[in-house]
């Protein structure tokens, strides 16, 4: 009877209940599935927050968050300590903004190019060299930095140390360039060629189109590209340990060495403090800190991107 | 200084009120279209077309979906030149001058520069409302101000879209609905003042409303604008148009005076397409 009244009033093809009922405990079971991996991947971020906050807590009680914030000189490992971050933000704002000032304009460039100018088959050889280019360990480009760069730069610049921060500043930014130029030109291409041709019909030449409309219109994709560029920049360890000495300065000369707060992060971790000590615990401060960098500028980018979203 | 000229060739001498309709013969010509292919790639698109498109006339183009119609069109502004493998044969000579425009001689920007177009889709630029208007005349050199502010005003009114808009020309111009945003197209297309205005399908996404508005602005329009419009409403084509083209199949069957050809075809296919017998 069930059966009946199913095709009877469902039609010729109407699904049985057993079909339904299979069709819905599907549904639900990757509804389940979907929010594991979503949680998962929130439990991890939290985890990482509260390994780094359970160590940086204790530190932040002995020594002051004024402290930490002003004082200018930071010598964990002296006989007389001294917990200022601001060498180590310094070191690291400035490399980053070297590698920035080199990846934002090339690559941005480069997308152009890419998207608007190139012919279809040379885009299709030159950007899987450039991601080639971001496979390369990060080992290889410090090296590149102390062992090439550095010393092409100092038959420019007389004077200048072995290690400073413009050589590492300059490799960084080759070595972000990749992630740059792909994802700026995903963006660009993103952009519908209705608008294109409606730039065209009006009498653009191609670099206008580009310039005044393909680049608004890909804003947001653009201020995603320069943001992972810098998240990898803030974050780079190697390049800047290897190029840019371990020494922290208070600097933002270019010209210099200083440590940045990953060097010292590395410098540490591999070195002898012993476990539970204050310079141990100040490895945790310092990856805090870099930590909200990261998410000072994940904000701005956020804000940006709302600020100036486009929809098609 | 080069702006102003620009903006000044405009066709220069009005030879007959648009009132007054003169036969078809009298009718100055803008454009010759003649013996124009058009292939993509290795298929072609477009045979052996010759047409007139008079001055200061609505040249209606009709046909069933995949006739060519647009592809046609698109001729007028070199827009295949975009796209790679696209090859043009024939000529398409605008007047006075009689330049070839699908000439691979000819720099795409000179049509482009003096022939508007509206698109089936609204595309406006993610800029403002004023800044989409103002950009025809901005990369034509226009800097003044007072120009600017005049010239966008007067392209918004006649669009039909300034009593809407003039609160907020500094508003994003993806704030509008469709049918604003394709009038905000259109205004567009006409700040620069284009000898030839090409519409390709202007209302077919638009309610019966703005299709209305739109109708009546073309009606306007082609006091000062020759303008060439692809539809697929046989009564649009017959309401707005003065000369209309069927095409089918890539090839242009008949060419006449919209009344002729509406109401005595000459082809028995033309006779089938606007009673619905096909199509």
């Amino acid at each position: 009877m069930k059966s009946k009244q199913d095709s009877d009033s469902h039609g010729r093809f109407a699904p049985s209940s057993a079909f339904l009922r299979r069709r819905a405990l599907r549904a639900r079971l990757m509804h389940t599935l979907l929010l594991l991996t979503g949680t998962l991947s929130v439990l991890v971020t939290a985890g990482i927050v509260y390994t780094l906050v359970r160590d940086a807590v204790p530190f932040f009680a002995e020594v002051g968050l004024l402290t930490f914030l002003t004082d200018t000189q930071w010598t964990p490992l002296f006989a007389q300590p001294r917990y200022g971050i601001l060498p180590l933000l310094a070191g690291t704002l400035t490399t980053s903004l070297i590698a920035l000032l080199v990846a934002i304009p090339a690559g941005t460039v480069l997308a152009i190019y890419l998207s608007e100018f190139a012919q279809r088959r040379l885009r299709e050889v030159v950007k899987p060299v450039l991601e080639l280019l971001a496979g390369v360990p990060t080992v290889v480009y410090g090296y590149f930095a102390l062992l090439v760069v550095t010393p092409l730069l100092q038959r420019l610049i007389p004077g200048l140390p072995g290690f400073n921060m413009l050589s590492a500043g300059l490799v960084m930014g080759i070595m972000i360039l990749p992630y740059v130029v792909s994802l700026a030109e995903d963006a660009m291409r993103a952009v519908p060629d209705a608008l294109r041709e409606g730039a065209y019909a009006l009498g653009f030449s191609r670099l206008q189109t580009a310039v005044r409309v393909v680049i608004p219109g890909a804003f947001s994709g653009l201020t995603a590209a320069y943001l992972l560029g810098m998240a990898r920049a803030v974050g780079e360890t190697m390049v800047v340990a290897i190029a840019a000495g371990q020494n922290p300065r208070l600097t933002f000369n270019p010209l210099e060495g200083a440590a940045t707060i990953t060097t010292y992060i590395v410098q540490v971790s591999l070195g002898d403090a012993p476990y539970g000590s204050l310079a141990y615990r100040s490895i945790f401060a310092a990856g805090l800190t870099l930590f909200v960098v990261t998410l000072l500028f994940n904000i701005l980018g956020f804000w940006l991107r709302r600020r100036f979203r486009e929809v098609y | 200084m080069k702006a102003d000229a620009a903006l000044a060739t405009t066709p220069a001498v009005r030879r007959d009120s648009p009132h007054a309709e003169p036969a078809a013969a009298t009718r100055p010509v803008k454009a010759r279209v003649e013996r124009l292919s058009f292939w993509y790639g290795s298929k072609q698109a477009l045979f052996d077309i010759t047409m007139p498109i008079h001055e200061r006339c609505v040249t209606a183009l009709i046909g069933p979906s995949g006739c060519g119609k647009s592809t046609f069109l698109r001729c007028f502004n070199r827009m295949h030149d975009l796209y790679p493998n696209n090859r043009y044969a024939g000529h398409i000579w605008l007047e006075p001058e009689g330049i070839d425009i699908i000439s691979p001689k000819t720099d795409p920007m000179v049509p482009r520069l003096r022939i508007g177009m509206v698109f089936q889709k609204p595309n406006p630029f993610p800029k403002s409302i004023y800044e989409n208007v103002a950009a025809g005349l901005r990369i034509r050199g226009v800097r003044n101000r007072a120009i600017l502010d005049e010239q966008v005003e007067k392209s918004l009114r006649r669009a039909a879209l300034w009593d809407e808009v003039k609160d907020r020309l500094h508003a994003s111009a993806f704030d509008l609905s469709g049918g604003q945003q394709q009038r905000l197209c259109i205004a567009r297309a006409l700040a620069p003042e284009p000898e030839v205005l090409l519409l390709d399908e202007p209302t077919s996404a638009l309610d019966p409303i703005a299709t209305a508005h739109i109708e009546e602005l073309v009606d306007e329009l082609r006091e000062s604008y020759t303008i060439v419009i692809v539809t697929h409403n046989m009564q649009q084509a017959a309401r707005v148009s003065q000369f209309t083209g069927f095409f089918h199949l890539g090839k242009l069957i008949e060419f006449g005076e919209t009344e002729q050809i509406f109401t005595t075809p000459r082809e028995s296919m033309t006779q089938d397409y606007i009673t619905g017998r096909f199509g």
